[in-house]
């Protein structure tokens, strides 16, 4: 009885993490067209427009740079919490500066001393925290049984004992 | 016996008055009558904008009850809808408008209503010419139409071949040129607006510098000693429409052409109107007005530099135009 109430419980908090990870992709997504929109001046606005714009750049770097894509989304899915895997998003970004920084120009892309630090953190943040993101759904989707993993965070005897 | 009165002093004032409006009208409406329903077709590209705006407007509300503007998709479907009759007015490839008239087909050109809008977009800093353009690849769409045809003519100008010379890609469409552009699989496309525009903002997008490195127009006009002018497309107009509103010609060509510089004015208004008409977005509309460079030139006003583009593109035989220039009843 226990048992089946904490695989409950367990199987509400993966469900609930998972939704977080969709909330926060909508979110990303949504800033993506707005930075497209922006950064393009895309006026008059147009949902549609602006929404193939943000795609088109997001693809275009990730079929240019998807080895450190699939890099990202591995070591996300890797990393155990989830802190962790926010943390590791600046890095990610930084990692991505510094590649665009030395293969950038040869893979047709502007130089960084043209698009600048700023620029080139604008192109990259997106295009990073969506693959850490699948990478950490991942992780979610597939962890182990939630009811061992509730289990291991119920209280030991020792420390619950007074 | 059937008695003729005079008309009396009164009968003949009734009439007067009753016809003094009628008497006001421009004279087209006495002779012809208002059109009905105005429907203007064209292309979804930048020269559309012009009579999507003037429909929008209300330019043509002297000479007919209502108007509308529809973008056909396809060459294919423009030639099936003049043969038809269901388009009767049209914007028209230049080239395509003569001949049709050089096979008979009762068509005239009204006007012309952009100066070239053709580009060979790059990020590639090495080019900046035609001559440039050696040993890189090029998307090229439009096989066998007016721009892979002017193209042709630039790289024999500057004594490349396009076999040996270049690697062409040939792509179905502007927009596929651009994506290869972009994707990188090809050096450099040549585009159409607004096609060149979505590249450019594609591009700026994608972290990518993609830029109009040449204006073919200009090309073309160091290419004829003349100006940077490829009268590319313009208004064309039936002969089952002349019949039967030709005196509404000139307001229409008046509508156009106040249209026009609207147009120019507030290119954001202008893409807002045509949006819809033209099923394409708003934004890219906007920003590809500026580099389309419209215009409302009376045919005969342009017929030099149309008949030097027909003359160049054609070649010696002219086969494209069915052998020979068109005479003086195609310029309307």
């Amino acid at each position: 009885m226990n048992r089946r109430a904490t695989t409950k419980a367990g199987r509400a908090a993966k469900t609930i993490r998972l939704a977080l990870h969709l909330l926060v992709l909508i979110g990303l997504l949504a800033a993506s067209i707005g930075l497209a929109t922006f950064a393009g001046s895309l006026w008059p606005f147009d949902m549609r427009f602006s929404t193939l714009i943000a795609a088109g750049g997001l693809a275009v770097l990730a079929i240019a740079w998807w080895p450190a894509a699939l890099a990202f989304a591995a070591i996300a899915a890797l990393l155990p919490r989830i802190r962790w895997r926010v943390a590791f998003w600046p890095l990610a970004v930084l990692a991505m500066a510094a590649l665009h920084a030395v293969f950038g120009a040869d893979r047709g892309f502007v130089p960084l001393g043209i698009i600048g630090i700023g620029g080139t953190l604008r192109l990259y943040v997106m295009s990073t925290a969506l693959p850490i993101l699948a990478g950490s759904a991942l992780r979610e989707a597939f962890s182990s049984n939630p009811a061992l993993l509730s289990a291991a965070r119920t209280p030991s005897p020792r420390r619950s004992s007074p | 016996m059937t008695t003729i009165h005079p008309p009396s002093r009164r009968a003949v004032l009734l009439g007067a008055l009753a016809s003094a409006p009628a008497l006001a009208m421009p004279r087209v409406l006495r002779a012809q009558g208002r059109i009905g329903m105005l429907a203007l077709f064209g292309p979804p590209a930048g020269p559309s904008v012009t009579l999507a705006h003037s429909v929008a407007t209300n330019r043509f509300a002297d000479i007919a009850d209502a108007a509308s503007m529809t973008a056909w998709r396809a060459p294919d479907e423009l030639r099936a809808g003049l043969t038809s009759g269901t388009i009767r007015l049209s914007i028209v490839p230049v080239q395509a408008a003569a001949n049709l008239y050089n096979r008979g087909f009762p068509i005239r050109l009204a006007n012309v209503m952009t100066d070239g809008l053709l580009y060979i977009a790059t990020g590639d800093d090495s080019i900046g010419d035609i001559a440039d353009l050696k040993g890189h690849s090029v998307a090229v769409p439009f096989r066998g139409d007016t721009p892979e045809i002017l193209f042709g003519q630039l790289l024999t100008h500057h004594g490349l071949d396009a076999e040996t010379d270049l690697k062409i890609t040939w792509a179905g469409t502007p927009i596929e040129a651009m994506q290869l552009l972009l994707a990188g699989r090809v050096d450099a496309a040549l585009t159409a607006e607004p096609a060149t525009t979505a590249a450019v903002i594609a591009g700026r997008q994608a972290g990518k510098d993609i830029r109009r490195a040449i204006n073919l127009q200009a090309a073309w006009g160091q290419m004829t000693d003349a100006g940077p002018v490829l009268p590319q497309a313009g208004l064309a107009i039936t002969g089952d429409f002349l019949s039967a509103h030709g005196d509404a010609v000139p307001a229409l060509l008046a509508g156009i052409e106040a249209a026009t510089a609207d147009v120019l004015a507030d290119p954001a208004k202008a893409a807002k109107y045509a949006a819809d008409a033209l099923g394409m977005p708003a934004p890219l509309l906007a920003a590809s007005i500026p580099h389309s460079n419209l215009v409302a030139r009376a045919a005969s006003e342009a017929r030099a530099d149309i008949e030097r583009m027909l003359r160049t593109m054609t070649g010696a035989d002219m086969a494209a135009i069915n052998g020979r220039l068109p005479d003086d009843g195609f310029y309307l």
